[in-house]
């Protein structure tokens, strides 16, 4: 009786409050799922750009038989020109419809370096920027700032970079990845296999003085370097060099023509989303260093293999004896460091499982 | 009978909740070894060396080695896998490094001469193989990791 006479009446106060509450309690749930949902289409963006540079690298390959080194160009030091630290990124604006910018490139005249404050080194290129990294100029000095870029190539897994007596006279080095320093490789040289062979992977523009995409202050000597050595000098919890970052010269990603290793490539000897030191005694961009693959979605980075894959690889990847030493450029001895300085291998004969 | 189903219906959305927010763990994590804690001390000239690197280099094959830098004190916590600390326990070669651009050469003019870092301790420690610097970190961890270094 009573029953009846209060489904008539309607709902109690309290019924009414725990519907309210669970409704509240769902919407809770969404909101983040809407933001995670956003998240996952700027990845995916970020993503489809590093597919397009998978293309263009497989139809600079059909053209020219090997793909470009990530640093080199005209000219040194006294002849001028490209002063040979041209990134290799500048060979495939043709290949990912930038044409115009390619020509620019050719037409300029005389002594005109990549890191200089004219076009077309301070055009911002679409397809070179993920929108997951909101950067937009270098923290340390806002003038400093060219174009950015947030792909760079993979220069295997010890030193990358052009070596310090570069300034002098261009010097073509090797490395044990697909790219190098006035070197070019191509797929006849991946005899890992191209689809266990890292082609390129993501780079992160600095929003901080001292956090991902900085290099630290502190050098370590040629000897001694090894990837623990460089993780030693960064907190993986702030994401920041409590011994101090370098500021001598900008941030990583803000310097798309750059030729020099810091600017436009990376090693997997280190964890993604690490560390960057210089490796090799040099204290300058361009000197050699372990320069890491950095992203700024959550767990991880995006890398394009030399076979045109895209994938995700997890920042806890097996990464073996941090604590070998660098092993030389010329060697094609197997990867100290595990499945990841496998991948970033072309020539050194490990056995890479599922990654 | 309604505020039975109501609790009913409380209970199923939490526990669907709790599930769907456990974390999984990545099988990348699940391989990893396990570490005991290991802290220690370097000295150079008898005082606390602050700043410094120190790597430990496993002398078995297939091992995993640790890094550390030290403190003010120079004390150091070693960690394999930052952010987590501790070392697997084992036997290590163990070099120490330290330092600095020369003054003025921090760089900063595009293509500068080669600016060369100096060691600010005998360059022989940033060697695992001429240090002569060992330590075994037993299975429970240690705290008495000490090295005095002489110039």
């Amino acid at each position: 009786m009573l029953m009846s006479k209060r489904s008539k009446t309607g709902f109690t106060l309290i019924e009414l409050l725990v519907v309210i509450a669970i409704i509240a309690v769902l919407i809770a749930l969404l909101l983040p799922a809407v933001q995670q949902a956003r998240e996952a289409a700027r990845r995916t963006q970020c993503k489809n750009n590093l597919k397009q540079f998978g293309l263009a690298l497989h139809n600079y390959h059909d053209v020219y038989s090997n793909f470009p080194f990530f640093g080199g160009g005209t000219g040194n030091l006294s002849s001028g020109g490209q002063r040979s630290r041209l990134s290799g990124i500048a060979c495939l604006l043709p290949f990912v419809d930038q044409t115009g910018v390619y020509q620019e490139i050719q037409s300029l005249p005389g002594d005109n370096p990549p890191y200089n404050n004219n076009l077309p080194w301070t055009r911002v290129i679409s397809v070179m920027q993920c929108p997951s990294d909101s950067g937009q100029q270098d923290p340390n000095n806002a003038a400093n700032t060219r174009g950015k870029k947030n792909y760079m190539f993979c220069a295997g897994d010890s030193h990358a970079g052009n070596g310090c007596a570069r300034p002098a006279f261009p010097v073509p080095t090797r490395s044990r990845g697909m790219f190098a320093a006035l070197t070019c490789y191509g797929i006849r040289d991946a005899q890992d296999g191209t689809s266990n062979t890292i082609a390129m992977a993501e780079m992160v523009a600095a929003s901080s003085t001292n956090g991902p995409g900085i290099i630290a202050k502190t050098v370590l000597p040629a000897g001694g370097a090894s990837p623990a050595a460089c993780a030693a000098l960064w907190n993986a919890t702030t994401k920041s060099y409590p011994g101090g970052a370098y500021t001598g010269e900008p941030a990583r990603a803000y310097r798309w023509a750059d030729g020099a290793g810091s600017f436009t490539a990376f090693s997997t000897a280190i964890r993604p989303n690490s560390a960057s030191c210089f490796s090799n005694g040099g204290g300058t961009s361009y000197c050699d260093g372990i320069y890491s693959a950095e992203s700024r979605h959550s767990g991880g980075v995006q890398v394009l293999m030399a076979d045109g894959a895209v994938r995700f690889v997890s920042e806890n990847i097996d990464t073996g004896n941090q604590a070998a030493l660098l092993p030389a450029v010329t060697t094609s001895t197997a990867s100290p460091y595990g499945v990841w300085g496998a991948l970033g291998t072309r020539a050194s004969g490990e056995v890479v499982g599922d990654f | 009978m309604y505020r039975a189903q109501a609790q009913v219906t409380l209970i199923v959305v939490a526990v669907l909740v709790i599930a769907g927010c456990g974390r999984q763990k990545d099988r990348w994590l699940a391989a990893r070894p396990s570490t005991a804690p290991a802290r220690g001390e370097v000295t150079f000239q008898g005082k606390p060396l602050e700043g410094a690197i120190v790597v430990f280099q496993p002398t078995a094959p297939g091992g995993i080695g640790a890094s550390a830098v030290t403190d003010v004190q120079g004390k150091f916590e070693l960690r394999t896998f930052p952010p987590d600390v501790g070392a697997v326990p084992g036997r290590y070669a163990v070099s120490v490094m330290k330092t600095a651009m020369p003054s003025g050469g921090t760089g900063g003019a595009d293509d500068p001469s080669p600016i060369q870092a100096i060691s600010l301790i005998p360059e022989k420690y940033a060697l695992p193989t001429m240090s002569d610097l060992s330590a075994n970190i037993p299975e429970e961890g240690t705290e008495d990791l000490v090295f005095h270094l002489k110039p």
